[in-house]
């Protein structure tokens, strides 16, 4: 190998490319989320009737994160987004113990696709700058997560949008499943 | 003598000035505007005030105050007062009553309708800092009669309902997609289905089987359009024309209301006329539509056509 093209894939490989997909049911904070991590304004968001998408630059990567509608409407799209994602966040409002199952539903049949398998799963337990959020851990039972998601790696992150406490943690884990994809 | 010579020359350097400062910068026309105050004895907001009319004036006069080195007359945007405002320009501009009696009679007003725009736009941007509160009884007062007007012939059976996505809404609760634009949303949305006829066509639209959307949420969105721009600016143009050609002496809540049903609907039918294959094309068409109200509200026909 030449040191040029040595020194492309080395380039290559410092901008690699990342498809992230956010999904999750309506008013669970996938936009806020989206703009907080391209460090935007997050005070006006409005309800997302379609997609956002946004490239956030990092160091060694490039993150194209889409952030799809979650109304129910718009739920049977989100199949159309699957392809080549290499990380799914999944985002739950820790207040709204009311559709703990409606999105526990809606997580299983993502974790039964086909093209999402083995793709790493980050879970943000979101708005949890509110009183009466539910603690991730007992999202994750409520939701049977440990029993629910096998053969891929995930994790479930407290986090608050609005505060961006958490978000951060939530992000490092993306890029340690992302090295430990690479080297398979 | 030669004040009408003085006059060509000033009117000539107001020209050049244009010319130099969008070539040059803005402090070369600065230079050009001083020599002018220097020849004549007049400020450059006196001579637009005498030579312009209409929208035409209010757009000239709102960039001479915005390029002002006053930090008063800068922020000109928040005066709500026109007295207030008035006494200012004339206190900063150092205008005596003995010297342009035409330019203090006309000042009050010429500045009106600026002060008119300005405390609509602090209202609005109260509303839409208001949260919606389910405590607020006043909130949910007008969430149900906007169910009721869009919905005449069919009751609402709980508060928490499935039936609220059949107008437009994300999930059982509207509360929750009022989160961007606060109260001044709902409003905007039931002032539409209460009071416009428009209301019911735009609700049987968005059932179309292939090009149809959200209402209420699309509304929502159009109102945060609406607030991007009467915070940039370029809606002043709208209510300026309004006031010039329509004769109307105040700008209301109502004004706002009626300029968001104009642009909803101007939308809708942008966003059909394209065919969008499914609604997650939905983004892409607002911003094209955003982008020619942009041109529309910076044209010389900047006015929003009423809906019925």
């Amino acid at each position: 190998m030449g040191l040029l093209s040595l020194l492309r894939k080395f380039q290559k490989e410092a901008d690699r490319e990342v498809r992230i997909l956010l999904l999750g049911l309506d008013n669970a904070g996938k936009t806020t989320i989206l703009k907080a991590l391209a460090d935007e304004d997050i005070t006006h968001i409005m309800p997302t009737q379609g997609f956002n998408i946004k490239s956030v630059a990092t160091t060694g990567f490039k993150l194209n994160v889409w952030d799809i509608g979650g109304q129910k409407k718009i739920r049977p799209y989100w199949k159309n987004y699957f392809e080549n994602t290499d990380v799914l966040i999944y985002v739950i409002d820790s207040t709204d113990k009311k559709r703990f199952d409606e999105t526990g539903v809606e997580l299983l049949e993502l974790l039964e696709e086909e093209k999402l398998s083995k793709v790493p799963v980050l879970i943000y337990a979101n708005k949890q700058d509110l009183l009466k959020s539910v603690k991730p851990s007992e999202i994750a039972t409520a939701l049977q997560l440990s029993s629910a998601i096998r053969d891929r790696q995930w994790q479930i992150q407290a986090c608050s949008a609005l505060t961006k406490e958490g978000i951060k943690d939530g992000m490092e884990w993306v890029y340690s499943s992302l090295g430990a994809q690479k080297k398979k | 003598m030669f004040g009408w010579l003085v006059r060509l020359i000033v009117s000539f350097l107001d020209v050049l000035r244009e010319v130099l400062a969008s070539v040059l910068g803005e402090s070369t026309g600065k230079i050009v505007d001083w020599l002018s105050w220097k020849l004549s004895g007049t400020h450059k907001i006196q001579r637009i005030s005498s030579s312009y009319k209409g929208l035409d004036k209010m757009r000239r006069i709102e960039k001479c105050l915005a390029n002002s080195r006053h930090k008063e007359l800068q922020d000109f945007r928040e005066y709500t007062s026109v007295s207030e405002l008035s006494a200012t320009i004339l206190k900063v501009k150092n205008i005596a009553a003995a010297k342009d009696p035409e330019f203090i009679a006309r000042i009050d007003t010429t500045f009106h309708p600026m002060c008119e725009i300005n405390k609509l736009t602090k209202e609005a941007t109260i509303l839409k800092r208001t949260k919606y509160d389910v405590e607020n009884e006043e909130h949910e007062m007008t969430l149900l009669s906007l169910w009721n007007s869009l919905q005449p012939d069919r009751e609402l059976e709980s508060r928490v309902s499935e039936a609220w996505g059949d107008i437009g809404f994300q999930g059982n609760d509207p509360a929750t997609d009022f989160r961007g634009m606060g109260i001044l949303g709902l409003q905007n949305l039931h002032y539409l289905a209460k009071y416009k006829k428009t209301g019911s066509k735009l609700l049987a639209a968005s059932n179309h089987p292939q090009y149809g959307f959200s209402l209420a949420i699309t509304s929502i969105n159009l109102t945060a359009v609406l607030m991007q721009m009467l915070e940039s600016g370029l809606l002043r143009s709208h209510f300026y024309f309004k006031c010039s050609h329509g004769g109307s002496r105040s700008v209301t809540m109502n004004d706002l209301h009626e300029a968001h049903c104009s642009i909803l609907t101007d939308f809708v039918k942008f966003y059909q006329d394209r065919k969008p294959a499914t609604i997650m094309e939905f983004n892409t068409h607002k911003a094209a539509y955003t982008e020619t109200l942009k041109d529309k509200l910076s044209s010389d026909s900047p006015l929003l056509e009423t809906v019925q």
